[in-house]
């Protein structure tokens, strides 16, 4: 309830108390007394409805701002919705598979080759977008020569994204070697999560 | 440091004594063999609390380098020399087998503090050292350093390591940057704060500048710091991929392992002038090359068959071999003896990498750590001792023992700590 009715609603009891008080305290003359209890009554009555009216008018005004502002927040939802969406959609468009490889391999196995050709196509469809590919190793080879085989990944993943139609110069590669793994466990799981190319967007 | 070295004598002696006589004909070779050092309690005339502080570090310290230089068998005696002489006492020890005692005097004389030492070669007593070391505030472990590395050439007529350094790579300050210490692990700074990875530090033959490959600019490239100057230089070359850099015995080029279109192959780049030359070609991986103390051969490790093997070739690339033919081995990381003889790498074992040395004039390798995974060898520049890194502890840390797996010793404490790099005698650092 807002301030402003609430305050009407107090307003309305207050006439009718003091219209009460005012026709018992005539009492001593009946004809004046009832003339004057008839206008007084009247006039209450019409401060009644008026009062009535009035809070009438503003509770349907207020039924309507809330049905406007509900209105507004719907449409307000609405396109945040959209608004969210396109932006999933723009991410997922540079968000791009992880590549697995086989113990000391860089070839591109099989299974990896829908997500390799997703990227590619994704890579296609926006031509703006510069990407680094990012080789890592298990832990289990030398730091220097998982460089020198992580690096052989990226070239491998490179060379994949480049048959299927995405400009070599689009794509930059670095070997991370053992140095990030995605898992720090030590077990076969753990190391088929490790060998790996990411493509990340080039800042 | 630079002048702690400079001023060590005798620093005429060169690591390999053919053709120049030793001072003593005592005869040690390789590590098996120790050679007994009696080493006196080192005594002190008059002086203070604060000159018997002093007195116990200095022999703290001798202790450590006359025992890591992997030389000698240390036999400690608290025996005070009394009335009756010195002669009983030198007798009774060349009785026991010892080949030489240390007798050490802390002395001051006009305000200066130092620790005369005289060593005896058993039995025939005769002198060998009669000399004051200074050890003023501050001056306790170069003293120790100066006084082992004299022992060593008075016995050996060799140099000693008591001032080499060991670079290192330590992740201490949260990224991998490239730091130098004392070979006994004191005094660790760094050389690097690029708050990257750096990567493989080696040092050149002059022992000024160090070779490492760095991430600093995206993506790996070779840097030459020169540790007196304190210049770091980008070394140039075609590719972003430069890795596992080795200086060649003369100095004049880098050895290392750079990415071109198919694969990771060996190359060499002359610094300054930077000119490039390809000595391998192979579409599987080429990469962590040694280059023999001689300068004629070079062992690297490659897939090429399948798995990392190691293989040894001519300098210029011809005549690739395979070192070992273990089935199924899993192996890297070839680092030279000083005396070209012997080639320390790593194998695959149960838990990791160990270390294994081969004598290359045939042989089978030998095991030489246990344990975790021992990686990244390399060698002492008297060829007596290998560092490595090992994550034995649960963290990886720099280690080193005597060549033949005894007398190993930690020499880092937390923070990730790997690829030791051994300094050759003489060491620049600022």
């Amino acid at each position: 309830m807002s301030k402003s009715t609430r305050f009407t609603k107090l307003m309305l009891i207050g006439s009718i108390a003091a219209a009460s008080v005012l026709a018992y305290g005539c009492g001593s003359k009946p004809v004046q007394q009832a003339m004057q209890g008839e206008m007084d009554k009247a006039k209450a009555e019409a401060e009644a409805k008026a009062l009535s009216e009035r809070i009438k008018t503003e509770a349907e005004a207020k039924a309507l701002k809330a049905k406007e502002d509900m209105e507004a927040k719907l449409k307000q939802d609405a396109e945040a919705d959209a608004r969210m969406k396109a932006e999933a959609e723009e991410r997922a468009a540079r968000n791009y598979e992880t590549t697995y490889f086989d113990y000391d391999k860089a070839n591109i196995r099989d299974d990896q080759k829908a997500g390799l050709t997703a990227s590619a196509d994704k890579l296609k469809a926006n031509a703006d977008i510069q990407v680094t590919i990012e080789g890592h190793c298990d832990e289990r080879g030398t730091a220097e020569y998982n460089l020198a085989l992580g690096q052989k990944r990226a070239d491998s993943a490179k060379g994949f994204l480049a048959k299927a139609g995405v400009a070599a110069d689009r794509i930059k590669t670095v070997s991370l070697g053992k140095e990030r793994p995605a898992d720090a466990g030590h077990t076969e799981a753990a190391w088929a999560k490790n060998r790996r190319v990411e493509i990340v967007a080039a800042p | 440091m630079w002048a702690a070295w400079a001023q060590t004598p005798p620093a005429a002696a060169p690591a390999d004594t053919q053709g120049l006589p030793p001072v003593v004909h005592l005869s040690i070779k390789g590590s098996g063999r120790l050679l007994p050092l009696a080493v006196l309690d080192i005594s002190r005339e008059g002086g203070d609390a604060e000159l018997e502080q002093r007195a116990k570090m200095v022999s703290t310290f001798l202790g450590d380098d006359l025992r890591n230089c992997g030389r000698f068998e240390v036999l400690r005696d608290s025996l005070q020399v009394d009335s009756t002489g010195f002669g009983p006492v030198l007798e009774r020890w060349g009785a026991a087998g010892a080949r030489a005692l240390l007798r050490g005097a802390m002395r001051q004389r006009e305000g200066r503090t130092e620790l005369f030492a005289t060593l005896y070669r058993l039995p025939d007593q005769r002198v060998l050292i009669a000399k004051g070391y200074p050890v003023d505030q501050g001056q306790a472990l170069e003293a120790a350093h100066r006084l082992s590395n004299d022992i060593v050439y008075a016995l050996t007529g060799q140099q000693g390591i008591a001032f080499t350094q060991i670079a290192f790579v330590s992740k201490r300050r949260g990224d991998k940057e490239v730091y130098v210490m004392g070979y006994d692990g004191y005094d660790p700074r760094p050389v690097t704060n690029d708050r990257t990875i750096n990567y493989s530090p080696d040092w050149s033959p002059d022992g000024r500048q160090l070779v490492y490959s760095s991430m600093r600019n995206s993506g790996w490239q070779l840097f030459a710091a020169d540790l007196v100057a304190g210049v770091k230089t980008p070394i140039r070359t075609p590719s972003s991929s430069n890795t596992a850099p080795t200086w060649s015995p003369d100095g004049r080029r880098v050895l290392f392992a750079m990415s071109g279109e198919v694969s990771t192959d060996l190359y060499t780049v002359t610094v300054p002038g930077w000119q490039i030359q390809r000595l391998t070609d192979h579409p599987e991986v080429d990469s962590e090359p040694a280059w023999s103390p001689d300068g004629r051969q070079i062992a690297f490790t490659s897939d090429r068959t399948g798995s990392p093997q190691v293989y040894l070739m001519n300098a210029d690339g011809s005549d690739v071999r395979r070192l070992t033919w273990e089935p199924d081995a899993y192996e890297g990381s070839p680092t030279w003896s000083p005396d070209g003889k012997r080639l320390a790498f790593v194998r695959r074992g149960f838990d990791g990498f160990d270390v294994v040395v081969v004598e290359l004039e045939g042989g089978t390798p030998v095991r030489m750590t246990s344990g975790g995974s021992s990686e990244n060898p390399c060698w002492s520049p008297d060829g007596l001792q290998l560092a490595f890194s090992s994550n034995r502890t649960g963290n990886y840390e720099i280690y080193a023992m005597n060549w033949d797996g005894s007398n190993l010793r930690r020499l880092t404490y937390g923070g990730e700590n790997e690829m030791p790099a051994w300094s050759p005698f003489k060491a620049g650092t600022r």
